[in-house]
């Protein structure tokens, strides 16, 4: 059973792949199939993450190995996740722009959350060429004047739950966020198969 | 670096003692000898500052490193570390009129805030600490609105009260009272990519 949403089954519609196309970002909404946004969110925001600084970025990030094969020991939540970054998304994704794209590090959960404190002034591809992806499992809401929001050159948007934010050749930041609220991404990449 | 540090019998000032009396707590300029504050800084700068945040309801975020000073160790730190709870916390004890303790261990803890530190609101009481101090080893200067600065604030009615704010200071100490519930302080979030250091932490009660 696929970890989108029934209504993404299938060839995805055109004026998503030419937005993707012209644009080189589109946010799907309501993306995952109904109930695995909460789970995740409520999974994944306790773990045990810690902050890290890099250059131009504070966040709480990190990967989550998942053993290949049901582990009854994980929530089922973890496996759909990881069901949903190997194989339907990519086959998704490899639909809308006409080419095969899978991962590069299959098998992990890649969590990219902010609280107060966090920020990323100006991010890129994670992989050269690639198709950013951004799986939004924040359900809150707050003013973008308090950060936390993805921001790229023309438009800013809200966190996101349940959201699908795919970018390819865009930079964006997540600008710093000054209140006790909480952005939670899963963030990885596509390339060509 | 030992031998550079002020003698075991620096003593306050009268205006010193005068500024703690009336309203216990106080910032000292230039507080070690020439060449001291520089070493320091050059030695926290050489070491890791993991950042922490809070998974209580203080809310904070900075880089901190610990460090537990060894005997007859001549790094910087270590050095400050054994000067500062002897001579050091006999000046303190000194103004303050408290009997102070040093914790067991005698650490020193440097802190570090860059873009997106901060430390909220809090007084620090404990039932054990008794005075809270901040040698100040920032290099460098910034607008309060870029965040950064240690604010003391007060409540008036349902109004939070700007009492002080005292920027980040290099070679500065700042000292205040935390025996009986010290005064509310914070340090806003930092918006821009500024260095705030500092050796920071608390004498006890003796």
């Amino acid at each position: 059973m696929s970890a989108l949403h029934p209504r993404l089954a299938g060839p995805p519609p055109a004026a998503l792949a030419d937005a993707f196309a012209r644009e080189g970002h589109v946010r799907v909404d309501d993306a995952l199939a109904p109930g695995l946004a909460a789970e995740l969110a409520l999974v994944l925001r306790g773990l045990p993450l810690g902050p890290e600084r890099a250059p131009g970025s504070v966040a709480w990030a990190g990967a989550l190995g998942v053993p290949a094969g049901l582990d009854p020991q994980n929530p089922p939540c973890i496996h759909a996740a990881i069901r949903l970054l190997d194989q339907d998304l990519p086959a998704f994704v490899g639909a809308l722009v006409g080419q095969p794209v899978a991962r590069p590090d299959p098998g992990r959960l890649p969590l990219w959350f902010f609280r107060k404190g966090g920020y990323a002034d100006d991010e890129g591809p994670l992989v050269p060429g690639g198709i950013d992806v951004l799986i939004g499992l924040t359900g809150g809401h707050w003013p973008a004047a308090w950060g936390g929001h993805l921001a790229l050159s023309d438009r800013t948007l809200p966190p996101g739950f349940a959201t699908l934010d795919l970018l390819r050749d865009r930079r964006f930041a997540v600008p710093l966020l000054t209140h006790h609220v909480e952005a939670l991404w899963l963030r990885t990449c596509l390339v060509p198969a | 670096m030992a031998a550079h540090l002020p003698g075991a019998g620096v003593t306050p000032t009268a205006a010193q003692r005068a500024t703690w009396a009336a309203r216990g707590g106080l910032r000292i300029e230039g507080f070690l000898p020439a060449g001291q504050a520089e070493a320091l800084l050059a030695a926290l700068r050489a070491l890791p500052h993991p950042l922490r945040a809070s998974e209580g309801a203080l809310g904070f975020l900075y880089g901190e490193c610990a460090l537990v000073p060894e005997p007859d160790c001549d790094h910087p730190l270590c050095a400050f570390g054994r000067w500062w709870h002897d001579a050091g916390r006999a000046f303190v004890a000194d103004l303050s009129g408290l009997a102070l303790a040093s914790p067991a261990d005698h650490r020193v803890v440097g802190m570090h805030y860059g873009k997106g530190g901060y430390l909220d609101c809090h007084n620090d009481y404990d039932g054990q600490r008794a005075v809270a101090y901040v040698l100040g080893l920032t290099p460098a200067a910034w607008p309060w609105e870029e965040g950064g600065h240690l604010e003391f604030v007060a409540v008036d009615g349902d109004a939070e009260v700007l009492v002080e704010r005292r920027p980040p200071g290099f070679n500065t100490l700042d000292l205040f009272d935390v025996s009986t519930g010290g005064p509310l302080h914070r340090v806003p979030i930092l918006t821009a990519h500024h260095e705030r250091r500092t050796i920071s932490g608390w004498f006890l009660r003796a």
